[in-house]
């Protein structure tokens, strides 16, 4: 048996290298640096109560910032289901015509998208998408996790993982759209009809200037 | 793979999800379809600007000394402080406060819980899944079934006898109730993960360990955490027959 010295010297020794991820994790979630603060004690201390149930080997940081999204949820996950209804309609048929269209003609809008001025904006993005999103994105594309350890993290299939990753790149992807039409720096995305009579008045004219 | 496929997995094949059967497959398909290429070319030069809009926020000094001292005190006084959650930012102060209130009367009602469940489960003579004086067979059976290590205490004496167990539940939780004869009476020791379990009663010194006490219907209960679980030892023996019992066992 380990003394009681030992053991929370080990744990900290395994913990405290990943302070800082924890610490970024923790911000974005309570978006409060205080709280931010608090929380990740609280789920520090509360990992050092489970560490026995911590598996040797495994992946520490995974499993601290499983502990750390559990304690946040825990306590505030009541007031996120809200967001589900809102969310269903972000994602509109708009931008799927936008990045078919763009993906046919060639790259001008994906250029525009891409550009430095529109992406200023994805910064504050990622902080307003829905909790669930945010937590999947943010796990994936800052901290590296692979799907399975993000399953793990957040408690949920691999599946979802999938699904909560493709839909907040792609409400990300959508406002940035939203905002270069705002800016004036995009076009809307002519619809189906609007894209079949211009093309063809387009050639009548041709065909009569000719 | 078709194009319908690309589109569904296009963010496991670049977030590098795909083992090599998977990425051949794909690549084929990219390599002959050009919308499809063109697509994946999007959607990587997203995910490299999304990556790099994405820069991690230190920790700020002093949080590694506070912590450090946290888990020191932790060990003095168990139980998760949630302070972090009273301090919400002002936006979503209002949502916030009823939150807070909610956990601290969920909380109070809460706190008897344990006790008067352990109470309850001690009066009614239940079957047991799992009957024997060994507590290596108990927590043997109780090691896929239930998320924390079933450890039953070990009573000092000739005639105490550990008679078996079962899985019960505290509220939405599982639990395990372990049943034992000690000096021809009946003593019953629920187990349980102490996390958000709150206990009340006034604390008592039981050898090593600060135990709680609460007693009704005649019931004595103790309630104690051990190695990151909970507890809760009930008996109609008077008080201090309990704390000595508990006092020696490991």
């Amino acid at each position: 048996m380990f003394g009681t010295k030992q053991r929370r010297q080990t744990f900290e020794k395994e913990a405290v290298p990943h302070l800082d991820a924890l610490y970024g994790m923790a911000l974005r979630l309570t978006r409060d640096e205080r709280q931010a603060e608090d929380l990740v004690q609280d789920s520090l201390v509360k990992a050092y109560r489970f560490f026995h149930r911590f598996e040797e080997g495994s992946n520490i940081k995974a499993w601290l910032f499983k502990v750390l999204v559990n304690t946040f949820y825990n306590t505030v996950r009541k007031e996120k289901n809200q967001h589900r209804l809102e969310l269903e309609a972000e994602v509109d048929s708009h931008y799927d015509r936008f990045l078919s269209a763009s993906t046919m003609n060639g790259q001008k809008a994906e250029e525009v998208l891409l550009d430095g001025l529109v992406l200023e904006k994805l910064k504050a993005e990622v902080e307003r998408l829905p909790e669930e999103f945010r937590s999947a994105v943010l796990l994936c594309d800052l901290y590296d996790f692979s799907y399975k350890e993000i399953a793990e993290i957040l408690g949920c299939p691999v599946g979802t993982v999938m699904s909560r990753l493709y839909r907040g790149r792609r409400i990300l992807q959508k406002r940035l759209y939203q905002y270069a039409l705002e800016q004036g720096y995009l076009r809307p995305a002519p619809s189906e009809d609007e894209l079949g009579t211009a093309s063809l008045e387009a050639y009548r004219q041709r065909k009569g200037k000719a | 793979m078709e194009c319908r496929e690309v589109e569904k997995f296009i963010h496991a094949y670049l977030d590098g999800e795909f083992d090599e059967g998977e990425w051949a497959a794909i690549r084929v398909h990219l390599d002959q379809c050009q919308p499809c290429q063109r697509r994946a070319q999007f959607e990587e030069r997203f995910r490299e600007v999304l990556k790099s809009s994405l820069q991690p926020a230190p920790a700020p000094a002093g949080l590694r000394l506070k912590v450090v001292q946290a888990l020191q005190s932790s060990e003095r006084e168990p139980g998760a402080r949630r302070r972090w959650a009273l301090r919400l930012v002002p936006a979503a102060a209002a949502a916030a406060v009823v939150g807070g209130l909610l956990v601290v009367q969920v909380g109070r009602r809460d706190q008897n819980a344990i006790v008067e469940q352990s109470i309850d489960w001690h009066r009614r003579h239940l079957p047991l899944d799992v009957t024997g004086s060994s507590p290596d067979v108990i927590q043997r059976y109780f090691s896929d079934k239930v998320p924390f290590a079933v450890r039953p205490p070990v009573f000092r004496g000739e005639k105490a006898q550990l008679v078996g167990a079962r899985l019960t539940n505290l509220r939405e939780h599982q639990a395990v109730y372990v049943a034992y004869q000690v000096n021809g009476r009946r003593v019953s020791v629920f187990i349980f993960d102490p996390d958000g379990v709150p206990v009340s009663g006034p604390q008592l010194q039981a050898g090593p360990r600060r135990v709680r006490w609460q007693g009704r219907q005649g019931y004595n209960t103790l309630t104690y955490t051990s190695g990151g679980t909970g507890y809760a030892v009930t008996s109609d023996m008077d008080p201090s027959g309990l704390v000595q019992l508990v006092s020696h066992a490991p």
